[in-house]
Order: structure tokens, then C-alpha cells, then sequence
């Protein structure tokens, strides 16, 4: 939530080098993970604050980024329901962001559960592996291959019918 | 969501499928706004006969040039109820100082003059005045709001890409209209009178003396007010968060390296850096100082440029807006939701009044300051003169970073113990944390020593070890207050999950607690009794809830540590319950079951009461923190 204004060029610092790398991609992994909202952003860039007070302990910034990043993302869909009423009810997105759906697998990604869409969005557009998966969700393998497998379920139902 | 039952009509092959999501997922992230899509400009919302609109007009022009019906993802009744949230904090924590000083209270309410929803989907972002309106940018809803200080409302609206800079001027506002595209709009209709592209991902524009400013890479592009090129100049700043500020004193930029550069507003380059230390981020630039705010320390700073000495005044947390008016300086604090008072010329700190939670920008016009309140989509209007009458004391730096053994778990006290007083405990909801009892903490501490804390790792405080039970928790807090000597005997106010740890101290330590107050907490058997009434969706997406981290993980081990610890005895108790008709089950089953086991919950104790909180939410504490303020009051006290 910092109102910082990300500027443009070269900086000579290992930390504005990650920002600069790493920014684009994760806001397009969070902006998935929140169904396509304006507030990934601002998310992403909370988590690269806390990423750059901790800057001298990290060890592996991408797989700390990318954890605080779903921290944030959980985080703020847990508000948004919370706001709702917890829990965001009738399959409606917690925050559906501006744009109207285009695609029903689309739209059946933004109705899955903020936990599944996350790991749907780790898994096949980052790419990871469920053991990073895991360590990026705070849980454990079999919680992720669980929430695969549903997700993929509910995804899947809407293709075929 | 009946789909489950479906029987396919076609079966995709795995990798078919996996393919599609793949492509629909890479498709649908292309469109994150970050600058690259082509996008053409948006049209402003105002009707063509010039006529202001509603407030929340159902229509629009999206980002894309489509035209789309508004889906609100909020009841329009919950943003109501959240404004009204923030009057209640500003009137509540007076309130419950009422008994002693009428006339205080009478001034919680003055001070507020307006509350104008701007947008609705939150993310109030920065004010700014001129031309003689105020400018309101959500980043959420990408727009930027004109509102008449004559009527404090919204008459005008249109689409901006970047919600964090735009200037004011007499004539026109300047904004980023769309990514690659610097605008002028007309400042009454807001209507793009003119344009000029800039490249995509440009930053700005900034006001630096009568040109426009635009970051672009390793250049900066100048316009002037009709937006012809004035020429470029370097940018030797590179690619970090920053902000610039021009004004009498210069042209200044901050660093989150704490440092601070003057540039030469003539060709951009550095003419001295001055190393104030710490990470600085807002800053003002008055005639003769400039402001800035470090966020490491909590500080904002005032730097005199002919001699470069500072001064340091400690504000809170994190100091953000600033502005100067009626020879005031008034820092917001982002994160205890208080506007500082300080004196500009010798940095003594006057009132600090809460106004509401997660501020956005602030401005002062027309003999007012207007403050965005990020969260509740609106910006309110404040009576400077007025607002030292809603002061509270300012909070005493009291936190404890507890080593327990190898790990750090963090508190947040306020107040002084009074003898004969317990101390009073909070505990917060899942997916909350110390800084959601700001304004309860504001109300107790002349009464007080109040702590809240953030429970390992969560916030501040480091994971803890083995399954995060109830016990694991109370054990926690328990070792935490010891070291840290913070002694009992106890008051405990636990919400939602928050109340399921409360419950299982009280029992854990009988002989340490003398209260309870029980706020929107969550019954042990709710989810269990709830689930029949569910469709399968909501079933699931509860379960989800409540497994989420660390604590929801060994969440059926808490319940069941909870439902076998003893009951509370004769413990005073006060079981605040929500307002059924604010944000209650769609399902007046499940409300009503809700309501019930609040209810329920008042008999675990022989001299439990049950409170209705009329017109407050799930957010009790933010919402109406008088109540919970009266509530520790009557367990602490109770009467004979």
C-alpha cells in the first residue's frame, strides 16, 4: 500500500536489478490470482517492500517474493471476503476486477476458491512445481495436489459440458 | 454450481486441456495493467449535456473501449454502512469518553464536515486541489473524481491509467489518460481536451515550475500546460521507487536509500544530495523546508536547504500524506489511521486524531483537508480548526519484539497500568492482526494498558513450531507476557477465530483472568451445525476459509482443545454480536443459526451477557469500537 513511484532506468543496486526483473511477471502471476484485478499492483509491490527490508537475509528472492506475493494475495482476497461477509459467497469472485469475461474457462477460473485459483495459476502459468507450489502457499504437497485436483475438476466440467 | 453432477458431454484428452488453460491463463495475464497492452483512450463519464452524474453511475467505457454494465462487488448498503464505519470511529472513540466531557463529543462530530463516496471498489489513492475542485485517483476502479467543494459531491469522472500522479492547474488536469498517452482534461468536465503520447510505462507528470514532467526510462519528458515538447532532460535517478516534489525550495526527489536530491529544474541534473538516513518516502516541498516522511523510523523530517540541518519528528508508524495549512503541518498516518499535528516551525507535536482506517492522499482547499480513506472508497472533509477538539493522547512507542527462544513474537501496548485495573488482551480474527484494534486501543488507553499482538507468523511475529493450535497459541502469549512483564490479572477480547484462543486462555488460566469480551467470535460447533444448510459451493468455500494457513491447518484441533476445556465459570462476559442485518448469511437459516450460537456462547459463563451490535459489521472493532470500548469496560468493572 506505500505510495511509491517506480521510475524507469538503470539502478546500479542488486535490489533495483530484482525489482526491475521480477516486477512485470509478478504482477501478471498476482493479477491472475486475484481474477483479474487492478489491484494486483499494489499488491505485488507490498511484497517487494517487505522483500527489500529483508533484502540482506534473502537468500533465494524470486521463491520469497513469490510467497510473500500469494501472502498478499490470500491476505487481501481474506479482507474482500471478510468485507463480503466470510465466506465470498455463491461461487461469485471475491474481487472481479473491471473487465467483462470472455471466455467461460476464464470466468470458471475467477469462480474457483482464491486457494485453488492460486495454485492453478502457479502451476500453469508460473510453471512451478507442486513442491514449489507448497513452499509459495505456506502448505503442504498433498494440500496443493488436493487443490489441483479439484480445481482441475471444476475447470474441466465447464469445457466439456 | 450444480455442475458436480453433470455427466460430461465430451471428454478433452489431458494435455488437450491442459493446453487450453495454459493458453486462456497466458491470455488473460497479457492484459494486467502494467503498460504494454494497446489501449485507446478512455472517454470521460460525464453525461453529454454536462449534467453531473450519480455517484456510482451504472455504465461506462472500460479500459478496452467496450461499453460495460458496472458490476459492483459490494452492496452499495456495505459501503454506506463502511462510511458510516469511519464517522462511528471518529465519533466512537469520543463517545466513550463522553461521561467525563460532554463537549468533546460535540467536537468528535464537528470536525467532520463531509463524507463523499468517490468510486467503489476502494483503493482512494491521491488528492489533489485546484481550479476550484478537488481530484480524487482510485487505483482500483482506474478512475479520477472531480468533487465540488459547493456540494461535496461527484460531478464528474473519467478513466485514468495511473491513479498515483496527476496534477492540477487552472487549466486543465494532467494525468497519465491511458498507458503511452499524457492528457489534459478539462477540469470541470474532465473531458480530454488534449493529448500527447508519451511512451508506454511513463511515469508522472509532476509539476516543476510551469512545465509538465514525465519519467521515461533514463529521460525526462517536458510538455508544456498545451502540451507542446519543451525538450528533454536526463533522469539519473534509474528505475527505483521515488517521489518528486517541486515547490519554493526547489525541485526535490526522495530516495528509499535516505537520501534526498535537489535537481536543477533547468536541465534534471543533480545539484547536491543530502543524506538524511532511513527510507524515506512522501515528501512536501513548502517556500522555505522541505518534508519528508521515513518510514523505518516512523519520523517525518524537515530539512533546511540553505544549511541542510533536519529536524526529526516522531509521528507513528507510518507517516505518509502531508500538507500544510493555516500555518499547521498535518502528517497522515497510514497505518494507526490518525492525522499529527505538528507545528512546522519547532516540530512540537499537537493533537493526533483517528479519522479512519488505511488513508490515501490529503489536501488542504478551501480552509478544509480532505483525506482519502483508501479502504472505504470515499474521501472525507475535515474542519482543520476543529479537529484538535477529537484529539486522543498520542500513543506511547510501548512494543515488545519477545525472544521466545529463537523466535520473535511482536506486541503492541498502550496506556499505563492502573492499579486495581486488569490489562487488557486482544486477540484478532484470522487473516488479522495487532493493528485491527488501533481505534479500540485509542479508546482504552486513558482507562488501560491494553496489548494487542500478532500471533507467530503472522505480520511481525515469526512462525512458531508444531501444528498452530489453541494451545500452541495461548502457550504463546502466555510465555510472551511473562517475558516481557506484562502482568495480569487480565481482560480478554478475542474476535472471530480470535475468540476461540480467548475462550481456551480463560479456561488455561483461570486464576489470571477476571473478563472476557467475546467480539463477532467464532462458535466452536458453527461450521459443523452450518454445513447442512450450505450448497456444496458454500461448503466448500467455508471449509476453505477456515483451513487456510498455518492455524486453519490444525483448525480441528483447536476446536476440539476448546470444546473440551472447562466452562468459563462466573467469569464476567460480554458476547458482542454483529447486526444481523449488516453483511449477515444471505441464508436466514445460517443467520439464524449464527445468531443463536452467539447467543449460546453468553451462557458459558454464569454471568454472561449478549450485546447486538446495532449497524456494526464483522469488522466490530474498526467498526464500532465504543462498543467493544463500553464492553471491556463492564467486565472490568462489573457493577457490586
Amino acid at each position: 500500500m506505500a505510495m511509491v513511484e517506480p521510475g524507469q532506468s538503470v539502478g546500479p543496486e542488486p535490489f533495483e536489478e530484482f525489482y526491475r526483473r521480477a516486477r512485470r511477471p509478478m504482477i501478471r502471476l498476482a493479477y491472475l490470482m486475484t481474477a483479474g484485478s487492478s489491484v494486483a499492483e499494489e499488491l505485488v509491490q507490498e511484497a517487494f517492500i517487505g522483500v527489500h527490508r529483508h533484502w540482506a537475509e534473502v537468500e533465494h528472492p524470486d521463491a520469497y517474493l513469490r510467497r510473500s506475493v500469494v501472502h498478499q494475495v490470500l491476505s487481501h482476497h481474506r479482507r474482500i471476503a471478510r468485507e463480503a461477509r466470510l465466506p465470498a459467497m455463491a461461487g461469485e469472485p471475491a474481487d472481479p476486477g473491471g473487465e467483462p469475461v470472455v471466455d467461460e474457462l476464464r470466468a470458471a477460473v475467477a469462480r474457483l476458491g482464491d486457494r485453488q485459483r492460486t495454485a492453478v495459476v502457479l502451476r500453469y502459468y508460473g510453471d512451478l512445481s507442486e513442491g514449489d507450489i507448497a513452499n509459495a502457499m505456506g502448505c503442504g504437497v498433498a494440500a496443493v495436489k488436493a487443490l489441483l485436483f479439484r480445481a482441475l475438476k471444476e475447470l474441466r466440467e465447464v469445457v466439456e459440458r | 454450481m450444480n455442475g458436480h453432477d453433470r455427466s460430461p458431454g465430451t471428454t478433452l484428452p489431458d494435455d488437450e486441456f491442459e493446453l487450453r488453460l495454459r493458453r486462456t491463463l497466458s491470455t488473460w495475464a497479457d492484459e494486467a495493467m502494467i503498460g504494454d497492452a494497446e489501449v485507446p483512450l478512455r472517454g470521460t463519464t460525464l453525461a453529454p449535456d454536462g449534467r453531473p452524474l450519480p455517484v456510482h453511475p451504472d455504465g461506462g467505457i472500460d479500459r478496452r473501449g467496450r461499453r460495460r454494465a458496472r458490476r459492483p462487488h459490494r452492496n452499495p448498503a456495505l459501503v454506506a454502512v463502511a462510511a458510516a464505519a469511519v464517522l462511528a470511529v471518529v465519533v466512537g472513540v469520543v463517545a466513550a469518553r463522553s461521561d467525563t466531557d460532554e463537549a468533546v463529543t460535540a467536537g468528535g462530530r464537528d470536525e467532520v464536515l463531509a463524507m463523499v463516496p468517490v468510486g467503489e471498489r476502494g483503493g482512494v489513492r491521491a488528492v489533489e486541489a485546484g481550479a476550484g475542485a478537488v481530484f480524487v485517483s482510485s487505483e482500483n476502479d482506474g478512475e479520477i473524481y472531480r468533487v465540488d467543494p459547493g456540494t461535496n459531491t461527484v460531478t464528474a469522472s473519467a478513466g485514468i491509467a495511473r491513479a498515483y500522479d496527476f496534477v492540477v492547474t487552472d487549466g486543465g488536469v494532467f494525468a497519465i489518460v491511458a498507458p503511452g498517452r499524457l492528457g489534459r482534461l478539462d477540469p470541470s468536465t474532465l473531458e480530454v481536451d488534449a493529448s500527447v503520447a508519451v511512451p508506454d510505462g511513463a511515469a508522472g507528470p509532476r509539476l516543476v515550475g510551469d512545465l509538465l514532467w514525465v519519467v521515461a526510462g533514463d529521460e525526462v519528458l517536458r510538455f508544456t500546460l498545451d502540451l507542446d515538447d519543451a525538450g528533454r532532460v536526463p533522469w539519473v535517478l534509474g528505475d527505483e521507487p521515488y517521489w518528486l516534489r517541486a515547490g519554493g525550495a526547489g525541485v526535490w526527489v526522495t530516495r528509499r536509500t535516505g537520501e534526498l536530491v535537489e535537481l536543477d529544474p533547468a536541465d534534471g541534473r543533480p545539484l547536491r544530495t543530502v543524506d538524511v538516513g532511513g527510507e524515506l518516502d512522501a515528501i512536501l516541498v513548502s517556500d522555505d523546508h522541505v518534508w519528508t516522511a521515513d518510514i523505518s523510523s516512523g519520523a517525518v523530517i524537515r530539512i533546511d536547504p540553505r544549511d541542510e540541518s533536519t529536524l526529526a519528528v516522531p509521528i507513528g508508524t507510518y507517516p505518509q500524506a502531508m500538507e500544510l495549512v493555516d500555518g499547521d503541518l498535518w502528517v497522515a498516518d497510514h497505518r494507526r489511521g490518525v492525522l499529527t499535528q505538528v507545528d512546522p516551525s519547532t516540530g512540537e507535536v499537537g493533537a493526533t486524531v483517528p479519522v479512519g482506517y488505511v488513508l490515501g492522499g490529503l489536501v488542504a482547499a478551501d480552509g478544509s483537508l480532505w483525506l482519502g480513506l483508501n479502504q472505504q472508497s470515499s474521501v472525507v472533509r475535515l474542519d482543520p480548526d476543529r479537529l484538535p477538539a477529537a484529539a486522543v493522547a498520542p500513543v506511547l512507542p510501548d512494543d515488545h519484539l519477545v525472544d521466545l527462544g529463537g523466535r520473535e513474537l511482536y506486541l503492541h501496548c498502550t496506556g499505563t497500568s492502573v492499579p486495581g485495573r486488569p490489562t487488557v488482551l486482544l486477540e484478532a480474527d484470522a487473516g488479522a492482526w495487532s493493528e485491527e484494534w488501533i481505534f479500540v486501543q485509542y479508546g482504552l488507553q486513558d482507562d488501560f494498558r491494553a496489548c494487542s499482538y500478532d500471533r507467530a507468523g503472522i505480520e511481525r511475529s515469526d512462525p512458531g513450531p508444531g501444528p498452530r493450535t489453541a494451545s500452541a497459541i495461548v502457550a504463546d502469549l502466555h510465555a510472551a507476557l511473562g517475558l516481557a512483564a506484562i502482568d495480569g490479572p487480565y481482560v480478554l477480547v478475542g474476535q472471530g477465530f480470535g475468540g476461540l484462543y480467548t475462550r481456551l486462555f480463560a479456561t488455561t488460566y483461570p486464576d489470571e483472568v477476571a473478563g472476557m469480551v467475546l467480539v463477532h467470535a467464532l462458535p466452536t460447533s458453527f461450521a459443523e451445525a452450518a454445513a447442512p444448510l450450505l450448497s456444496p459451493a458454500e461448503r466448500e468455500e467455508m471449509a476453505e476459509g477456515l483451513a487456510s494457513g498455518p492455524e486453519g491447518a490444525a483448525y480441528e484441533a483447536t476446536v476440539a482443545e476448546v470444546e473440551a476445556s472447562a466452562d468459563l465459570g462466573d467469569l464476567p462476559l460480554v458476547v458482542l454480536a454483529r447486526d444481523r442485518a449488516v453483511g449477515g448469511w444471505p441464508d436466514d437459516a445460517v443467520e439464524d443459526l449464527w445468531q443463536e450460537q452467539q447467543a449460546a456462547m453468553a451462557d458459558l459463563s454464569t454471568r454472561g451477557e449478549l450485546v447486538i451490535a446495532t449497524g456494526a459489521g464483522f469488522r466490530l472493532g474498526l467498526e464500532r469500537p465504543d462498543l467493544v470500548v463500553e464492553a471491556v469496560n463492564r467486565v472490568a468493572r462489573p457493577p457490586g
